[in-house]
């Protein structure tokens, strides 16, 4: 090794090239962070309003113009707050997002974005069109962290479609569980969430609907 | 050391993933098909290139006993502005790799590359060395990702190869299969490397 230049190991010298690099990294990571962040932000929407796009019936209105949102606890506990609220790291992890659809001013449905915390990996979102008539339109994924090539599958078909005109009156349930959808193999458990985040879609497009 | 062969060697002849069988974990966890292998291979090659440099750069002021927190804070800062790039400009990519980029920063071949040229040579071979290790990554990512795309999906590179109706073998892409097939590739790699560059008599 040629550590023989190296700086002598002194409390000072240990102290301070720590120290440096701590700092210089940490400015780095914020410019980077704060460069980035509103990129991030604008892809994000971008994809909302995209997704609601493909999933949604028929539609001539701007469903972000009276987007609602609401607050579902680990209770299911549907709280509605104001749209234009910031919402802290915590709040965002249990929002759902309702976005009304008209043609000629008749309502044709909503695009919601709901969520699930029991995936593999935790917390993901998916955005469901629901139809006036209460059956999926649709099915989007927006976020998610499963399993690459396991309970990422549930972005492609046939997993994603078969929830395609099915009324969503009684709760999604996977074979496993006595229900009739067909799970992912080998990702029983992301496949459950789904349903599960499927099944808040629905809650809160009754609240909605009040 | 000719300065080209600091990128060569990591190629074949000191192959961190088949070769020395380091890194496991990216390893397992993202070759579920040829192209997350790839992509996370690209994200390495990024993270010990930058991360090489700027250790070169100050390995003079490094006291050694502090030196491993200091790479580790280097290579855990490059890690998190890849991260962050990736979610900004390719968030298809980050949808699937997300979970497994900040790993980078835990997984020891970056840690191998930085010790074994950064903290010794001046930032140039660093460099390359960094890129010849990331791009033996890639490779070994890329085969390892391509035979179980292959043999569990029926597809390679999201190209369909084997008929439709063909029953695959699910347990490649599981945790399972890559043990499997990692443990097939290291064995056909060490003889092929044994062949290309002879055993000298220990």
């Amino acid at each position: 090794m040629s550590h023989k230049k190296a700086r002598p190991d002194t409390l000072l010298n240990m102290a301070g090239i720590l120290i440096a690099v701590a700092v210089v990294s940490g400015v780095a990571l914020a410019y980077v962070h704060s460069a980035t962040a509103s990129i991030c932000l604008a892809a994000e929407s971008a994809k909302k309003i995209e997704s609601a796009k493909k999933i949604l019936p028929d539609f001539d209105n701007k469903p972000s113009d009276k987007m609602r949102r609401f607050l579902v606890d680990a209770n299911d506990n549907i709280k509605e707050i104001d749209p234009e609220s910031s919402l802290d790291d915590k709040s965002k992890e249990c929002l759902c997002e309702y976005f009304p659809a008209t043609k000629g001013g008749v309502p044709v449905g909503a695009a919601i974005t709901t969520f699930t915390n029991k995936g593999y990996s935790g917390h993901f979102v998916l955005m469901v069109g629901i139809g006036a008539d209460g059956k999926v339109t649709e099915v989007s994924v927006i976020d998610h962290k499963e399993t690459p090539g396991l309970g990422a599958q549930m972005v492609e078909d046939p997993f994603r479609t078969q929830f395609k005109g099915r009324v969503g009156g009684k709760p999604f349930v996977v074979k496993q569980d006595g229900g009739d959808v067909q799970a992912i193999t080998g990702a029983t458990i992301s496949s459950r969430a789904f349903c599960d985040a499927l099944n808040r879609a629905y809650k809160v497009f009754a609240e909605a609907s009040k | 050391m000719k300065l080209y062969e600091f990128f060569t060697k990591g190629l074949i002849k000191e192959n961190i993933i088949f070769g020395m069988v380091l890194g496991l974990c990216p390893t397992l966890a993202t070759t579920t098909s040829a192209k997350n292998g790839i992509n996370m291979g690209i994200a390495m090659v990024i993270v010990m290139v930058g991360s090489n440099f700027f250790i070169s750069l100050i390995r003079h002021m490094v006291p050694s006993k502090v030196r491993i927190p200091v790479y580790i804070v280097i290579i855990a800062a490059f890690t998190t502005i890849i991260e962050l790039l990736m979610k900004a400009y390719t968030p298809d990519i980050y949808a699937q790799l997300g979970i497994y980029i900040p790993l980078i920063v835990a997984n020891c071949v970056p840690l191998v590359s930085a010790e074994s040229s950064a903290a010794k040579y001046p930032p140039l071979p660093s460099i390359l060395s960094g890129a010849g290790t990331g791009v033996g990554v890639i490779l070994a990512f890329a085969v390892l990702g391509g035979v179980r795309e292959l043999l569990g999906n029926g597809t390679l590179y999201e190209i369909r190869v084997l008929p439709q109706n063909l029953k695959t073998f699910m347990i490649f892409v599981m945790p399972p299969g890559a043990f499997i097939c990692l443990g097939f590739l290291v064995a056909g790699f060490a003889k092929v490397r044994d062949r290309i560059y002879p055993k000298k008599a220990a």
